[in-house]
């Protein structure tokens, strides 16, 4: 398994012009192996451009990003493989179908690898199965699915290069619930039986909430805080002060945890909110 | 990036070319024009090339902008140049004579007038009108100026709304491609395959996706407008009304000045010459 | 308050209609009836009618069997559609596809200079529209220098400029950030005030839950229709057509359902923090 890391990293998008902007300053990010990491933040808080910077579509400004330990610029190294290692999905990705069939579109990535065509076959179906493809939909133009499902297909092309890494933005932008838990699950589904490392992009505190293990809170190009979800949960001031919303039932019970009624800090999920509620009323 | 390209580019501004109604800069760009080509001598393409400069000067638009927008161009205006030295044949002795290269008086009084004409044109028409005319005014001035032919049933407005709305969809494009690319390459599309057939087939992941995008655009924003009562030119009304003024008076006077000024000098010369 | 678009046994079969290769969700035998100057939200997944519901509203679509009227001139009057339409503003999902000018000022006027309104009086029109979204001060701006937010209201002034009766908004903030929802969200609840009909097509619980009337859909008919308290309060219900319910109202629930005594259907986090209060007060 592979492991990705951002040393000393900046980006500066169209330097020495007038609309000179640092997107990243100075980021450094361990990504835990195996692990689902969400990054979050507000439009603007650069967390769209480290997903670009991690296989190589960027270039950043200084420091390096590290994959297995190498620098994936470094000379004589080729980044296309990078891509093949790290995945990329973008925002909306069901933009970027073109294929005559839903198959033929997921296979684009692990033939543009030159692999041979049983495997290919293979690859195809498991990625599907794990976006939740359906196998009869195969032979249909990708131009005649719904949203949802034009999405899943995207998702599963990235899968089918079976990387070591796979990067989401906001893989759930624009659906309804039943669309993003669909996408959510299948994608927890893949990193169990991959052991890969899975990175989300994402501007909701809830939805990292129920489907990540770590997160990293970005603002203005900076690290705000990181560790995993229960850790970040404890300081809620600093979510906060990112711009973010916490979810409703953090809010509901830090109410409570204040005024003494609880002992509950860090709360994110109902489950818990009800537990603890519960337990203090009992004891009354 | 793709994005940074722009497109008749307008620099916003409160100049007296600013201020102008784009019908009248749109007839003094085509009266400028056909100077350019009547100038024929030293003296009327000098005054052509000042009166370029006045132009800029009045626009308020800093010089290092002209300049920079001519850059594309100089390499076109070299080799014009380069090619009337070398090719211009004349009857007189020439200059210089290396054996087949024989360059004549002629030849590079050819290309300094080609420069003139080249420059004086760029840089005539685009302080005059893109620089200081925002794509809508501009499309609102030639549909207006070309509203006699609707009786000849020629669909002005319409042409007048595609342009407004392909101006409007140029940059929102733009960035859909660039992303589009970014996309194709995480999936490891290559871009530099060789042979004409094989570039032509790696750019499909772009092109499909581009247009069938660019499809769904055009049907969303047609029920849009829909929506927001669109029903052609029918009865239809405009916030900015064009009215001529005292401005477009006084530079309509001076365009017929230039245009005799123009005539003059190349009679100078003819007199010069008897 | 009076009946301003009327519904009567509305069927919609996309059979009939497949324009433009664009798919729509039937609608089954369908009545409603939207009063003037109320606010009411439409909820349902993709796929459950709520967005052909939306279009039949201001005549985009036409019934295949049944009758809309809006202010009782039937949708299927030709001669009627732009009094109709005037009437009755549509705000759509993608803030990109909306916008037809290349100013913002530009694009607030079409609609009036549509409808033939005096130069004068359209200045006036537009000053007022981008006034109440709050973007005057980017009334020269390139629609492609604003953020997602913005455009979208942009294309709400655009609609204000129209002087209708009631504007729908499809989906409006599905394809925004956490604060360019926010921006619409308080946009639209000032029209509300102002005595603007409002119909809201969304999957934000936590937009709907500001309505006066809750609409949910499931397979093209009405599954439930009522204040938001009475709809969420049906928590099971709600589940199982997939569609999520306020973090609060479910934890609400589950304490109710133990026996613990609070109000029905509770929907924000002050109201819950107070119920909760008084409840553990009860327990001393």
């Amino acid at each position: 398994m592979s492991k990705l890391t951002l040393e000393n990293v900046s980006y500066v998008y169209s330097p020495d012009t007038p609309f000179e902007k640092e997107a990243l300053s100075n980021v450094s990010i361990e990504f835990k192996e195996n692990r689902i990491t969400g990054i979050i933040g507000h439009t603007g808080s650069g967390k769209s451009t480290v997903a670009q910077l991690l296989n190589g579509l960027l270039k950043s400004t200084s420091g390096r990003v590290l994959l297995d330990g190498q620098d994936i610029f470094e000379k004589g190294s080729d980044v296309s493989k990078v891509r093949f290692r790290v995945g990329l999905v973008f925002q909306y990705p069901e933009y970027q179908l073109f294929e005559e069939t839903v198959w033929r579109d997921i296979a684009f990535g692990p033939s543009n690898m030159k692999l041979d065509p049983n495997e290919i076959d293979r690859r195809v179906r498991s990625a599907a199965s794990f976006a939740g493809v359906d196998e009869e939909l195969f032979e249909k133009s990708p131009f005649e699915l719904s949203g949802g499902q034009k999405r899943r297909v995207a998702i599963a092309g990235i899968m089918a290069m079976e990387p070591d890494i796979i990067v989401l933005d906001e893989p759930a932008a624009g659906l309804d619930p039943r669309g993003r838990d669909e996408i959510f699950n299948g994608i927890k589904k893949w990193r169990d039986s991959h052991n890969s490392t899975v990175i989300l992009i994402s501007h909701s505190m809830e939805d990292m909430a129920l489907y990540a293990d770590d997160i990293i809170v970005m603002k203005d190009g900076k690290v705000l805080t990181s560790g995993t979800v229960d850790q970040v949960f404890q300081r809620v001031d600093v979510i906060k002060q990112s711009g973010l919303d916490i979810p409703q039932i953090t809010a509901v019970t830090e109410e409570l945890t204040k005024r003494g009624l609880i002992d509950g800090n860090g709360i994110y999920t109902v489950d818990k909110a009800y537990e603890k509620i519960l337990e203090a009323l009992k004891e009354r | 990036m793709l994005k940074d390209i722009t497109l008749g580019q307008y620099f916003s501004g409160d100049s007296a070319l600013h201020r102008l109604d784009p019908r009248t800069k749109i007839i003094l760009v085509l009266i400028y024009v056909v100077t350019v080509f009547l100038a024929k001598n030293l003296f009327s393409l000098t005054f052509l090339l000042v009166t370029a400069i006045v132009l800029v000067a009045l626009s308020g638009i800093s010089a290092k902008i002209v300049l920079r927008s001519i850059k594309p161009v100089m390499i076109l205006i070299i080799f014009t140049a380069v090619i009337n030295i070398f090719l211009t044949t004349s009857t007189d002795a020439p200059l210089i004579n290396w054996g087949v290269i024989k360059i004549y008086k002629q030849g590079i009084v050819n290309a300094v007038f080609m420069i003139v004409r080249i420059l004086s044109l760029i840089i005539g028409s685009s302080v005059l009108l893109t620089y200081t005319t925002s794509p809508i005014t501009l499309t609102d001035g030639i549909e207006r100026l070309l509203k006699p032919l609707k009786k000849l049933h020629v669909p002005v407005h319409d042409f007048a709304m595609m342009m407004t709305i392909a101006l409007r969809f140029i940059p929102t494009l733009l960035e859909e491609t660039d992303k589009i690319i970014s996309a194709q390459k995480a999936r490891g599309a290559g871009f530099d395959s060789k042979g004409l057939v094989n570039k032509a087939k790696a750019f499909l992941p772009i092109l499909i996706p581009l247009f069938v995008s660019a499809f769904r655009r055009a049907d969303e924003l047609a029920v849009a407008m829909e929506c927001r009562c669109y029903r052609g030119d029918e009865g239809r009304t405009r916030m900015r009304v064009l009215k001529y003024s005292s401005k477009d008076a006084v530079a309509f006077a001076f365009s017929v000045l230039f245009i005799l000024v123009v005539v003059l000098l190349n009679g100078i010369s003819t007199a010069l010459a008897i | 308050m009076s009946e301003f678009i009327k519904l009567e046994n509305v069927t919609f079969d996309y059979s009939a209609e497949e324009q433009n290769g664009q798919h729509h969700e039937a609608i089954k035998n369908l009545s409603l009836s939207i009063e003037k100057g109320s606010f009411v939200a439409i909820i349902g997944h993709n796929g459950s009618g709520k967005s052909t519901l939306a279009k039949l509203f201001n005549g985009i679509l036409v019934p295949t069997n049944g009758r809309v009227t809006v202010d009782g001139m039937d949708t299927s009057n030709e001669d009627l559609i732009f009094d109709v339409r005037r009437r009755v503003g549509m705000v759509f999902q993608n803030p990109d596809n909306q916008i037809v000018a290349t100013t913002v000022e530009e694009d607030v006027a079409f609609a009036p200079e549509n409808l033939g309104v005096e130069p004068s009086e359209i200045r006036h029109r537009v000053d007022q529209a981008l006034e109440s979204v709050k973007m005057s001060e980017y009334k020269e701006h390139s629609p492609s220098q604003l953020s997602g937010g913005q455009k979208q209201r942009v294309a709400i002034a655009g609609i204000i400029a129209m002087q209708p009766e009631c504007i729908i908004f499809d989906e409006s903030t599905a394809m925004l950030d956490p604060q360019g929802r926010k921006e619409v969200l308080e946009t639209i609840l000032k029209l509300k005030e102002r005595g603007m009909t409002v119909i809201l097509i969304t999957h934000y619980m936590n937009e709907a839950v500001n309505a006066d009337r809750v609409v949910v859909m499931n397979g093209g008919s009405i599954e439930m229709d009522g204040n938001p308290r009475e709809v969420f309060s049906q928590v099971e219900k709600l589940r199982e057509i997939e569609l999520d319910v306020p973090q609060v109202t479910d934890l609400a629930y589950r304490l109710r359902r133990d026996g613990f005594e609070l109000p029905e259907g509770l929907l924000f986090e002050e109201e819950t923090i107070g119920a909760l209060m008084k409840l553990f007060e009860r327990g001393k």
